[in-house]
């Protein structure tokens, strides 16, 4: 009989909460069950409560790593059903601040997957790679997170001037200490021992699942939504899309690692050759119909649909982010591998979760049931009386 | 448009492989992105992912469920990624017998999907291999579904 290791809701590897339940017989892992909906905020369900122009910020705050994502997604599936045609400074502005996020995530991750194998200097240089980029926002947008960029028809504010020599600088500076950070990687024998050939994700189960994201190009799935559906000013800029084929978690950190000096790349280009002109189309209303949005998110492919019936408020908002999809792959990435390398699988994905409380118990005999949260809140009052 | 030409094609290809199980097409183009919705037959809808994902090599991106009051309609949002086209499957479930084949034995990438469909609207995917609650807490009411216009 298999023993249950329960990682999570709230857990000390995890950094949001999810419930991953593995079954375990020594050290391996044998089967995994995983419980998501710890965070279910019922955003789409609001969405259908307030305007178009509110919904921009609204989806904005489902996630505090790529809130620039949702509202893209979003803005572009309402100018999917009004057939809006936006300048082409917006779409340049659009494109650099989707890439400074990238960067600004990927650089994120590579710190929390460094910690996670135990590789602290890692963590704390590349938190501190990343601090240039926000400070970038913080002039550009006002903020650091939370961008507030992304408006239907357009941008919200302009890239001024005085902000190019900004972006570039702090744009260089990533792409030449992400660099540093392949060279320090490729030459150490214990991180790679660490990550090649442990949570393999094979192309058969990457497609089977409909992953997306760097968990699908690191099993060598060629697939980015910035080339595949171009928007923005994608199509205009050139660049390269990474690809790996081992499927383990070595191949995801290295097409992220790569894939962030392409988006420095990208962002100089645009930033050079940023076109003059209006960053807001004029539109009057969204009439009745419907439309898809469609985002390459540091993660993955994110994907909105949005149904309007003529008013001022969406019918329907229906929003995918790429964790969704990536999540239950991690299955197959988990079976077979050890209960140690479980935290870097699962941090592999880059794992961003959207999930309310419950506590699974396993009693002595081995049954095992979930509470209710009535049942522990009550369980907490009477210890809470006893103490 | 050229590039209209070519959604043209996927779709009328499309039609003559559904046979039977194609209602109607719709086409879009908005600057660039092509989309195509294609009514299919509810019984089908399991044969139809199949073609879709199996021979056009459609990545199954989400299903998004719409109440319409007497009914809710389905769309299985497929990105065929090499050729930078949606096609999105759309058929109706009456609300009265909200029940439609699981697609999940075809393609993985839907088990989660239609459970939260199943939370939400309390549309039923028959034939899935664990019909269980994903995001609404065991505390939930049974039968009463959140998204639904009247909840």
């Amino acid at each position: 009989m298999a023993a249950i290791i329960p990682i999570g809701p709230y857990h000390p590897a995890l950094k949001e909460p999810e419930f991953f339940k593995l079954y375990t017989k020594g050290e391996e892992i044998v089967d995994v069950d995983i419980r998501i909906g710890y965070n279910h905020r019922g955003i789409e369900k609001l969405a259908e409560s307030m305007t178009y122009e509110q919904v921009t910020f609204l989806v904005e705050r489902i996630c505090g790593i790529c809130s620039n994502v949702h509202p893209l997604c979003f803005v572009q599936a309402v100018e999917d059903i009004a057939q809006i045609e936006v300048p082409d400074r917006a779409r340049y502005i659009r494109t650099i601040i989707a890439e400074l996020e990238r960067i600004h995530s990927h650089l994120l991750w590579l710190g929390v997957a460094a910690h996670l194998i135990g590789f602290d200097t890692l963590l704390m240089w590349s938190w501190k790679w990343r601090e240039p980029i926000l400070d970038v926002f913080e002039v550009v947008c006002g903020n650091r997170q939370n961008y507030a960029m992304m408006a239907v028809g357009g941008v919200r504010r302009d890239i001024k001037p005085e902000h190019v020599p900004l972006i570039l600088k702090a744009v260089r500076e990533a792409k030449s200490n992400v660099k540093r950070a392949i060279d320090m990687l490729m030459g150490d024998r214990v991180t790679k021992a660490r990550l090649q050939g442990v949570g393999v994700l094979t192309k058969e189960d990457a497609r089977r699942y409909c992953t997306v994201g760097p968990t699908a190009r690191g099993s060598g799935l060629q697939i980015d939504v910035r080339k595949d559906h171009p928007y923005a000013a994608y199509k205009e800029l050139s660049f390269e899309v990474p690809v790996m084929s081992e499927g383990d978690v070595w191949a995801k950190t290295v097409v992220r690692l790569l894939e962030t000096i392409q988006s420095a790349e990208i962002v100089e280009q645009a930033v050079s050759s940023l076109p003059p002109g209006d960053i807001r189309a004029e539109f009057k209303e969204v009439p009745p119909g419907e439309g898809i949005g469609q985002v390459e998110a540091p993660r993955g492919e994110d994907i909105h649909y949005v149904k309007s019936n003529g008013t001022n408020i969406p019918e329907r908002h229906k929003v995918r982010a790429p964790s969704y999809v990536n999540i239950p792959s991690l299955r197959p990435q988990l079976i077979g591998y050890t209960i140690a390398d479980a935290p870097i699988i699962i941090g592999s994905i880059d794992p961003c979760f959207s999930c309310t409380d419950r506590v699974s118990i396993v009693d002595e005999g081995g049954r095992e049931r979930v509470l209710t949260e009535e049942e522990f809140i009550q369980l907490s009052r009477k210890h809470g009386t006893k103490a | 448009m050229e590039t209209e030409i070519e959604e043209r094609k996927l779709a009328e290809e499309l039609k003559e492989r559904l046979g039977e199980s194609f209602i109607e097409y719709e086409l879009k183009h908005h600057f660039g992105k092509k989309r195509i919705f294609v009514r299919v037959k509810k019984e089908d809808i399991r044969e139809s992912a199949k073609l879709v994902f199996e021979e056009y090599g459609g990545r199954l991106s989400t299903i998004s469920c719409v109440d319409h009051a007497s009914f809710f309609e389905l769309l299985y949002h497929f990105s065929i990624d090499s050729r930078g086209i949606v096609v999105s499957l759309r058929t109706e479930v009456p609300k009265y017998e909200p029940s439609i084949d699981s697609i999940t034995g075809v393609l993985e990438g839907a088990g989660f999907i239609e459970r939260e469909i199943h939370d939400l609207f309390g549309v039923e995917f028959k034939g899935h291999p664990s019909p269980r609650r994903l995001i609404l807490a065991e505390t939930w009411p049974e039968g009463k579904y959140p998204l639904r216009k009247e909840g």
